[in-house]
Order: C-alpha cells, then sequence, then structure tokens
C-alpha cells in the first residue's frame, strides 16, 4: 500500500487539566473523503484544528505528503496543500466577492509567480479570469461586486469553499460545511462538493454532524468519542459496527 | 553601600506607590469597561491643581486634616467630571472599535492638559505640603521623608481598601461580576450600566484623590498629566490589564528596576522604566495576573 | 470597488499633480514664512499617511511613529555633521535607520502583542527612544543637533544647491511627491490587498497560504523607513534636531491628521494635515491654546463625524445622487 496522504498518529491533546484527544489516529489516503463523526464534545473540532495547524498537539505526529508538519504553522500547511475552512465561513467581508477570490488565487501564485506579477498595480490577466471562472462554477457571478459582508449564509459559505479551492489544496478539510444552512442549500452544497470531489483533484477531510451529508459524501467514516477512535472505516463497516450503534449512530441510523 | 540599597529600595517603593495610585483607577475602569483611559493622567493632574487652587485662596498652611479633606473634596469633583465625562465621551463609544476610544480618551488628555494651560498657566507651580510631612526621619542611617512615608502608606491603604471592595462587598462582587461577563450579568438583573457609572466615578475619584495626595510630591506643571498616565500604562500593563492586584506588584517592580538601573547607569535616568516596559511585555504580553480581578 | 477607497491610478496622479502645482507656485505669491510652513506641512502628509497605512490598511494602531521621526531626523543630522555626503545617500541612510528600528520592533512586538497593547508598547518604545537620545551626550542631549546644512543635490556631474530656502523647499516637495506615490501604490497594490485582507481576517488569510506576520513586519518597516525619510528633511528644513521631534505627543499629530481627514480614505490623512495647518495658522494668535484645538478637534471627530471630513463630504455626494436620481 502506498503511504496515506495525511497520517495522523497518537495525536492528544488537552486544555488545562481536561484531556480532549486522547492518541487519535487517522490516515487519508490520496482520493478518499474521509468524514470525522462523533457526539458533541467527541473532539472533533480539536482534531480539526490540530491537522489544519490552529493547534499544536502535547503528543503525536501530523504527517502531510511525506512532510512531518506537526508544528508547522497553518499558512506553511496551506503552501503545501492542506486547505481549509472554517465552521462559521470567514471571508473577507469589506472586499468584494472577486476581490476575496483575486486575494486567494494571489495568494497560491505568490508562491511561483515573477517579480514583474508580483509589483503589477492591479491582478493579473491570468488571475482576473480564474477568478471569473470561479464565481461561475459556484454561481456566485451574480454578486461579484457585492462586499463580502452582504452575502447570504450560503453564498458565504460557497465563496469560503472557493477560496480554499483557489490554494488547488491536495487535500481539502471542511468542518461541518453545511452547519446552519436550510435543507434546500445543504443539498446544493452537498452537491456542489461531490461535483469538485469527482473531479479527482483533492482528497477532502470533513466533520459533519448531518447524516444526509455523512453517507452522502463519505468513502470512509473514523468515529471520535471522548477523544479516542472506536471506529474507522467503510461507511458500510461504521454502520453495522455494534460499538457505534451503542454510543453514537444507534437509533439515527435505524431510523433512516 | 548597604544603606545605598535601603535608600534605593525606599525611593522605588515611594515612585511605585505614587505610581499604583494612579494606576489603580486606571485599571479598574479597563477591568470593567475596557476603555483605556489615556485621559485619566490628565484629571489627576486637574485634582492636583484644584488643591494648588485651594491653597492659593486659603493659604498654603494647610493642616494635615485639611490636606487630606482638600484631597477628598478634590477626588470628589474629578469624579463628577467622570460622570460628565462618561456621557458625553464613553457612553458614546461603548461599541465603537477599541483604537477610536483610544483616541478619543487621548483627545480629553490633550484638552484638559491645555485646560490647565489657560487657567495656570504654563509654567510650574509649588504645592507646600501639610507642616507634619515635611522633614525626615533617621532609620538607622537611612533618611526618610514623611512625605514619602505618606505617599507609601497612601498606596498601600489604597490598595487594601480596593481589595477589600472589590471582594468583601456587594458592590464590588457586582463590578466584579459585569467585569467578566456583563451579558450574563444583565440576564441575573443587574443594572449593567449602573455598574459602570459607579466604576467610572470610583476610577475618576482616585483620579482627582491622588492628584490631590501626590500634588506636593512634584512640582505642578501641565505635563504631568502625560507624564504620570505613561507611568501608569508601564504598571497596569505589566500587571495584567484590570487587575489591582497585578497593578500594584507591577508598580513595585517597575519601581526597583528602575531605581537600580538608575543607581547603576546614572547617566540614564529613567530609561530602565521604558527598558523594564518593553522587556516585560515581549516576556509576558499578558502581564504577571492575566484575568480580571484573578487573585 | 472597496471600502477603503482607494483611488484609481489616473485619478491619483491627478490629484497629486494638483497638489504639486498648488505647492510648487506657492512661493510664487506667498511669503517665506508661508513657504516654510508648506514645506512642514508636506512632512506631515506623509507621516500622517504612513500611519493610516497602518491604521487603515495594516490595522495596527501605532502610537510611536515619533520615533522613527526621530531616528530619521537623528540619522539625517548625524550623517549632515559629521561626514558630509549629499543629500540624497542623507535620505537613504534615514530611511535604512528607521527600517532597521522598525524592523526589530515589528518582529519581536508584532509577533507577541496587538490592538491596545501594540499601541502602547510603540508608545514605550518611543519614549524610550526619545529619553534615550535627550541623554546622549554624542547627540547634544537636550538642546540636539544645531547648525545642520543642506547638503548639495548631488545627480551623476551636475550638483544642485540646495542651501537657498526655496530650493529646499522645492527638493522637500520633490521627495514627499515620491514617498506619497510609494505609500499608494503600497495600498493599491498586490501587497495592500493582501494587507486589507489581513486586516479583514488573520486567520483566513493564514489558511489560504499568506504568511500574516511576514506582510505585516513588512507593512511595519515600510512605514518606519518612509517616515523616517520624511523626517530626515526636518533638520535640514529647519536646521536643528531636537529630541522634541520624538517627544510622544508628537506621535498624535498623524493621527489627529488621518482622523480628521477621514481614516477611511487615502487621501484623508493629507486633507486632515492641510486643515489642520490652516486652522492652526488662522488661531496662532491664540496663545497656548493648540492642545485644547488639538484635543477638542480629534475628539469632536472620533464623537461625531467617524469618517472624518472626507467622509462628510462622500454622504453629501451619495445624498445629493440619491436626490438627482429621483
Amino acid at each position: 500500500m502506498t503511504e496515506p496522504l495525511l497520517d495522523a498518529a497518537g495525536i492528544e491533546k488537552g486544555y488545562g487539566r481536561i484531556s480532549v484527544l486522547k492518541g487519535v489516529d487517522l490516515a487519508i489516503a490520496a482520493g478518499d473523503a474521509h468524514v470525522v463523526i462523533g457526539p458533541n464534545g467527541a473532539g472533533k473540532t480539536t482534531l480539526f484544528k490540530v491537522l489544519s495547524g490552529e493547534l499544536i498537539p502535547d503528543k503525536g505526529v501530523v504527517r502531510f505528503a511525506g512532510h512531518d508538519v506537526t508544528a508547522m504553522p497553518g499558512w506553511r500547511r496551506t503552501r503545501l496543500g492542506i486547505g481549509r475552512t472554517f465552521q462559521v465561513a470567514r471571508t473577507f467581508k469589506d472586499l468584494t466577492t472577486f476581490e476575496n477570490v483575486v486575494v486567494a488565487l494571489e495568494a497560491k501564485r505568490r508562491q511561483t509567480a515573477s517579480v514583474f506579477e508580483l509589483l503589477r498595480l492591479r491582478p493579473s490577466d491570468t488571475v482576473r479570469k480564474a477568478a471569473r471562472a470561479m464565481l461561475d462554477e459556484f454561481s456566485l457571478d451574480t454578486v461579484a461586486d457585492w462586499p463580502a459582508g452582504l452575502l447570504s449564509h450560503g453564498d458565504k459559505k460557497s465563496l469560503e469553499l472557493a477560496m480554499a479551492l483557489a490554494a488547488r489544496p491536495r487535500l481539502l478539510m471542511l468542518d461541518e460545511p453545511t452547519a446552519g444552512m436550510a435543507p434546500a442549500d445543504r443539498r446544493r452544497s452537498i452537491d456542489l462538493i461531490s461535483r469538485l470531489l469527482a473531479k479527482g483533484e483533492f482528497s477532502l477531510l470533513l466533520t459533519e454532524h448531518d447524516m444526509e451529508v455523512v453517507f452522502g459524501l463519505a468513502t470512509s467514516i473514523t468515529v471520535l468519542n471522548y477523544g479516542e477512535v472506536i471506529a474507522t472505516g467503510s461507511p458500510e463497516a461504521v454502520r453495522s459496527n455494534p460499538r457505534v450503534k451503542e454510543v453514537y449512530l444507534g437509533h439515527d441510523v435505524s431510523a433512516s | 553601600m548597604l544603606f545605598d540599597i535601603a535608600t534605593i529600595v525606599f525611593n522605588a517603593l515611594t515612585w511605585a506607590m505614587a505610581t499604583f495610585l494612579v494606576a489603580s483607577g486606571l485599571t479598574l475602569i479597563f477591568g470593567v469597561l475596557h476603555i483605556l483611559n489615556f485621559s485619566h493622567g490628565g484629571f489627576l493632574m486637574l485634582g492636583a491643581y484644584l488643591l494648588f487652587s485651594v491653597t492659593q485662596v486659603i493659604g498654603d498652611d494647610l493642616s494635615f486634616a485639611g490636606y487630606l479633606a482638600v484631597s477628598v473634596g478634590a477626588g470628589i469633583v474629578i469624579a463628577a467630571a467622570g460622570l460628565i465625562v462618561d456621557l458625553v465621551v464613553f457612553r458614546r463609544l461603548r461599541n465603537v472599535e477599541s483604537a477610536y476610544v483610544l483616541i478619543a480618551t487621548y483627545a480629553l488628555l490633550l484638552l484638559v492638559e491645555g485646560l490647565v494651560k489657560g487657567i495656570w498657566g504654563a509654567g510650574n507651580h509649588l504645592v507646600v505640603p501639610p507642616e507634619i510631612l515635611i522633614g525626615a526621619v533617621f532609620v538607622g542611617p537611612v533618611l526618610l521623608p514623611y512625605y514619602s512615608l505618606f505617599v507609601i502608606v497612601c498606596g498601600v491603604l489604597a490598595f487594601i481598601g480596593l481589595e477589600w471592595f472589590l471582594f468583601h462587598t456587594t458592590p464590588g462582587k457586582l463590578v466584579q461580576a459585569v467585569a467578566i461577563d456583563p451579558w450574563m450579568s444583565s440576564l441575573l438583573s443587574v443594572n449593567v450600566e449602573r455598574v459602570y457609572s459607579l466604576t467610572i466615578v470610583i476610577g475618576f475619584a482616585l483620579a482627582g484623590l491622588a492628584g490631590g495626595l501626590l500634588a506636593a510630591n512634584q512640582g505642578l506643571s501641565p505635563q504631568l498629566g502625560g507624564i504620570s498616565i505613561i507611568q501608569a500604562f508601564g504598571a497596569i500593563i505589566v500587571g495584567g490589564m484590570g487587575s489591582i492586584r497585578g497593578a500594584f506588584y507591577a508598580a513595585i517592580l517597575l519601581g526597583l528596576i528602575d531605581a537600580f538601573g538608575t543607581a547603576l547607569f546614572p547617566a540614564f535616568p529613567g530609561i530602565f522604566f521604558y527598558v523594564a516596559l518593553a522587556g516585560m511585555i515581549l516576556v509576558r504580553p499578558k502581564g504577571l495576573i492575566s484575568s480580571e480581578f484573578a487573585r | 470597488m472597496n471600502r477603503l477607497g482607494s483611488p484609481r491610478l489616473s485619478q491619483f496622479v491627478a490629484i497629486l499633480a494638483g497638489a504639486l502645482l498648488i505647492g510648487a507656485t506657492l512661493p510664487l505669491y506667498a511669503n517665506a514664512g508661508i513657504v516654510f510652513l508648506a514645506g512642514l506641512v508636506a512632512i506631515d502628509i506623509v507621516i500622517a499617511l504612513a500611519f493610516n497605512f497602518l491604521f487603515a490598511t495594516v490595522g495596527v494602531l501605532s502610537f510611536g511613529q515619533a520615533g522613527f521621526i526621530l531616528v530619521g531626523a537623528y540619522a539625517a543630522g548625524v550623517a549632515i555633521k559629521f561626514s558630509g555626503v549629499s543629500i540624497l545617500p542623507t535620505l537613504i541612510l534615514a530611511g535604512v535607520a528607521s527600517a532597521f528600528v522598525a524592523m526589530v520592533i515589528g518582529l519581536v512586538a508584532l509577533r507577541r502583542v496587538s490592538g491596545v497593547y501594540f499601541a502602547v508598547l510603540t508608545l514605550a518604545f518611543a519614549s524610550l527612544g526619545f529619553v534615550a537620545v535627550s541623554k546622549s551626550e554624542f547627540l547634544g542631549r537636550e538642546d540636539g543637533l544645531t547648525g545642520i546644512t543642506r547638503p548639495d543635490l548631488e545627480l551623476g556631474i551636475a550638483a544642485i544647491s540646495l542651501t537657498e530656502s526655496v530650493h529646499f523647499y522645492y527638493f522637500v516637495l520633490a521627495v514627499c511627491a515620491v514617498l506619497i506615490a510609494v505609500m499608494w501604490y503600497s495600498t493599491s497594490s498586490q501587497f495592500g490587498r493582501t494587507l486589507k485582507a489581513i486586516k479583514q481576517d488573520a486567520d483566513r488569510s493564514a489558511f489560504l497560504g499568506i504568511n500574516v506576520q511576514g506582510f505585516r513586519v513588512a507593512a511595519f518597516v515600510l512605514a518606519g523607513a518612509v517616515t523616517g525619510m520624511a523626517g530626515a528633511l526636518l533638520g535640514p528644513l529647519t536646521q536643528i534636531v531636537t529630541p522634541d521631534l520624538g517627544y510622544w505627543t508628537q506621535s498624535t499629530k498623524p493621527i489627529l491628521y488621518a482622523m480628521l481627514g477621514g481614516s477611511g480614505f487615502f487621501w484623508g490623512p493629507a486633507v486632515g494635515a492641510v486643515l489642520f495647518a490652516v486652522l492652526s495658522y488662522a488661531t496662532r494668535t491664540l496663545v497656548g491654546m493648540t492642545e485644547v484645538i488639538t484635543g477638542g478637534l480629534l475628539l469632536v471627530v472620533v464623537l461625531a463625524i467617524p469618517g472624518g471630513v472626507l467622509g462628510v463630504f462622500q454622504s453629501i455626494a451619495r445624498l445629493v445622487r440619491r436626490r438627482s436620481a429621483r
């Protein structure tokens, strides 16, 4: 078997005396759509922060594409190819939708761009074309000139997704991408994510509450409970895991 | 040598308690309202000038009790000024970015400085301390001026008084509750606006009182406000913004560092305060005691 | 379009050219005193633009900009007094010196503190500089460096004498124009766009792969260098450099200008500086009223018109447009 794209081993993280993650192992193969689920307080968000670079774990190692990224700050991880969104979509509210994407694209290009391009007053044609194309793809073309702060909740989430993808990540991490969305928006959002995923340009790691989303997208699932992994594997395997049924999924799954 | 050290420590403590008197009201207001009030030094200066004017009118041979009474009077006047400032300035800036609030309080300091210049002139004035505080006592070979002892006693009393107020009285506990979580306090039917006003009254009263008590400590000039505010900023930042106890310890620490630094390098008096301040912020950006009113 | 209201290149060039035209024709009809003041205002404008670049574009409040004026002015003063180099190397030296100081402060301070803490820390550093300079024997203690001459402007083979006040005034205008252009470019280019993004959400920026600390430090160094170069002009202009240039109240002048003109506009600080100069000149007979006017004005602006004068103009313009559209 080839080396997984992301490999976290023995992750421990605590706040003061409270230990939140107690030795979590997690591996994501290239091309995977990996979903982390678990009841509230299971440590999903903390794990997400440790993997994305927002927090540094107390113990354990995070490796990404052959690099040890355990203590690497978020912006360097992004440059290596880990993109992410936030639970509550964060965009640059006083910049326009278009400018938001431009800033994201330019951040990516800065790694390779020539000095001449960096010193240009206006965004280069390439960047502007790419930004327009992204806005079209994410159905944001009609609000391109709005300040991002005025966008609807759903549009903000789409915009943030577009910005994360502008960095052309190899692994995209989404923290509850459909949290607080109306059912229609939620479906639209899942469709968008699975359509992007189908292109095979990136792997996916997401945390999620909504079981429809989980089983609609996941190729593999990890179940966290009280900071420990209680099951990991294919959706079918996890669904039929008695321990998972007992502590978490139980009635949810049998009801659906 | 040992006596020198004792003298240096004594001077450091005098400086520290004078600074704490300024810093106490400042840190109280910051802890509760999250306003870093530049004008605090200005109002302290105003208190000192008020005392000066009173001595001009009724003669500068005030008794000790008279001096204290006039200082308290200055505290009351400045507290009233604080209520006006709250109404006209602070209330209108409750939900504005902290940078703008800082700039507004700085403007207020300039205004007060200008007022002082306009009323009392740009020159220096001198306040004569009450007779009982003139002179000094030898403890062993160390000379302790009475006025310095008075400043130290005032500082310690202010510290004990504030700690008692905050931790052992009902209004004090309300102030703490609002400082920690105004929203939750309002749900528990605490009148948050009234607690804010109370805090401002106490904070400004402390400024006015300190101005009166310290008036005879140094010459009065319109620069007094700016000088004292920077020293007090240092104490509350090093101590941890909003912490009375932190400001107390930090004032002592900064006083000692500056006094010993100046003793070792007499060519650069006053520079070690800034060095210590910058160093402390870099080592412990949140200060000695980080949360509001932490014990 | 964005909320910072950065003008387009053509608009910027037009405004700068207009301002330069007014400045350049000033000696034709105004007396020497006014021309001298105009030179000071031009320098103030640059300093205020650099402050506002930090405040409005980067999102850090610096209360210590006077420290960079001090570094620049003394670096230039020392270079002129003790080495006799021409003016352009002097300016570059001042820029490098203040950039270096800004880098040291930026590297240690920006990483650890933010907001009000950063404001007070910069204040402390500037005060430190003030005390250090006023105690230094070499730098003339409280009296500062006196008798600073105006070095020649050496351009290849030709050397232009700047000893004449008017000549030096034109030189000040030219340097300020270049520095203003640098500030505008830094606000409007990719560098500025990225800084605006960082100001609005630093975490989001970091997770786009942006080196947030690197950008912030670079911006702080740039503003420090520009401020220092503007400060370097003060010595030769006034022929003296004193520690008072770095006194902490000096740091608040750019804040006032930015607030007064409108910190949300690129030209806001410039408008504020000119307005304040006119106001001070008009009230110059009211001795000792500087603080009352400065403080009162600043307070009124922050309380009543937080958008500054340009903000008021913008609102009026919008109102008129809406009415005429009806």
